[in-house]
């Protein structure tokens, strides 16, 4: 039962790593779109806040694993 | 392969009651009966193993819990431990929470491995709808439980400050992008495992003979499918964990 539990959490870390950096991006592309939208700054805000999404991926990437290594 | 059965007709919405409130359409669907069957499933496997205990026989069959007690009872400790172990002993007035979200996710996954029914987890707009639930109760929470101190989560502690520009988007982003990934996730898994299952099922009557090929990889990526409907279940209820964690203590 202990090792199930262990090869769960393993399991479940590959779903999150690979979903958590389009995730991210997704996001930025959405709210570049509609500031650029509001404010009529065609591709400024786009192009920044998918950089910036990709970056936060990045993190949400280095926390979920950073939380790994703590636990080990 | 005839025209009409594409692998992905399995994902088509049917209105079964047509159904007008205010202009907007609210017809009672194959996703909405399904869901409906999930719940009624839920309730009866968590209720029935407890009703016969009012009846006093006084036999010794009394003392011992039936099989599908001792399975309730194991989803109950499943769900207990796993807020025990995220979130801690505050956790555990969100059991209710956890637990129906998990079970909900769990039993639609499950059912949708059931030949001829409607999988409504393979939808984008149930998954987000549930997601952003569990995003709007979290903070809410954290601005319950912080007040206005709860924005001090988009800033990390110990950081010099001409780096906060850079980081509060960042940070905000991160944040936003939760009920994506938790929909996302979940929705992507399970409507890329059942295409591919009917993909493969499509192949077994066009080889002819050598179909027993693709038959034999289908039993396997079954199982698979009920292990990904499972983990997909215990992923979207340990995140739930995980963001009330946040919530309740910043960093």
């Amino acid at each position: 039962m202990q090792n199930d539990q262990k090869d769960l959490k393993g399991l479940s870390f590959a779903y999150r790593i690979s979903s958590e950096l389009i995730a991210a991006v997704i996001v930025g592309v959405l709210l570049g779109l509609f500031l650029d939208k509001l404010l009529d700054t065609k591709p400024i805000f786009l192009i920044s806040l998918i950089i910036l999404g990709f970056l936060a991926g990045l993190l949400n990437i280095y926390r979920l694993i950073s939380r790994i290594e703590k636990k080990e | 392969m005839s025209k009409g059965d594409s692998p992905l007709k399995q994902f088509e919405i049917k209105p079964l009651v047509d159904l007008e409130l205010f202009g907007i359409d609210i017809s009672f669907t194959n996703s909405s009966l399904w869901m409906v069957i999930t719940t009624i499933l839920i309730l009866a496997f968590f209720s029935l193993p407890f009703l016969k205990s009012n009846k006093k026989t006084n036999s010794i069959d009394d003392l011992y819990p039936s099989r599908i007690q001792v399975a309730a009872e194991l989803g109950f400790n499943f769900i207990t431990n796993l807020i025990e172990d995220t979130v801690g002993k505050e956790g555990k007035k969100f059991f209710p929470l956890v637990f129906s979200l998990f079970m909900f996710i769990l039993f639609g996954n499950i059912l949708g491995m059931v030949p001829y029914s409607f999988t409504f987890t393979s939808h984008v707009i149930v998954t987000f709808a549930l997601a952003l639930g569990v995003f709007i109760f979290v903070t809410v929470l954290g601005f319950v439980k912080h007040g206005i101190k709860f924005f001090s989560f988009f800033v990390i502690p110990g950081l010099p400050w001409y780096m906060l520009p850079l980081l509060i988007p960042i940070e905000i982003i991160s944040y936003l992008s939760r009920p994506i990934s938790l929909s996302v996730r979940l929705f992507a898994n399970m409507l890329a495992g059942h295409t591919l299952l009917k993909v493969f099922a499509g192949f077994v009557s066009a080889l002819g003979l050598l179909g027993i090929l693709p038959l034999v990889f289908i039993v396997a990526l079954t199982g698979l499918e009920i292990l990904i409907a499972f983990l997909q279940a215990y992923v979207f209820a340990i995140l739930t964990c995980l963001y009330i964690n946040d919530a309740l203590h910043l960093h």
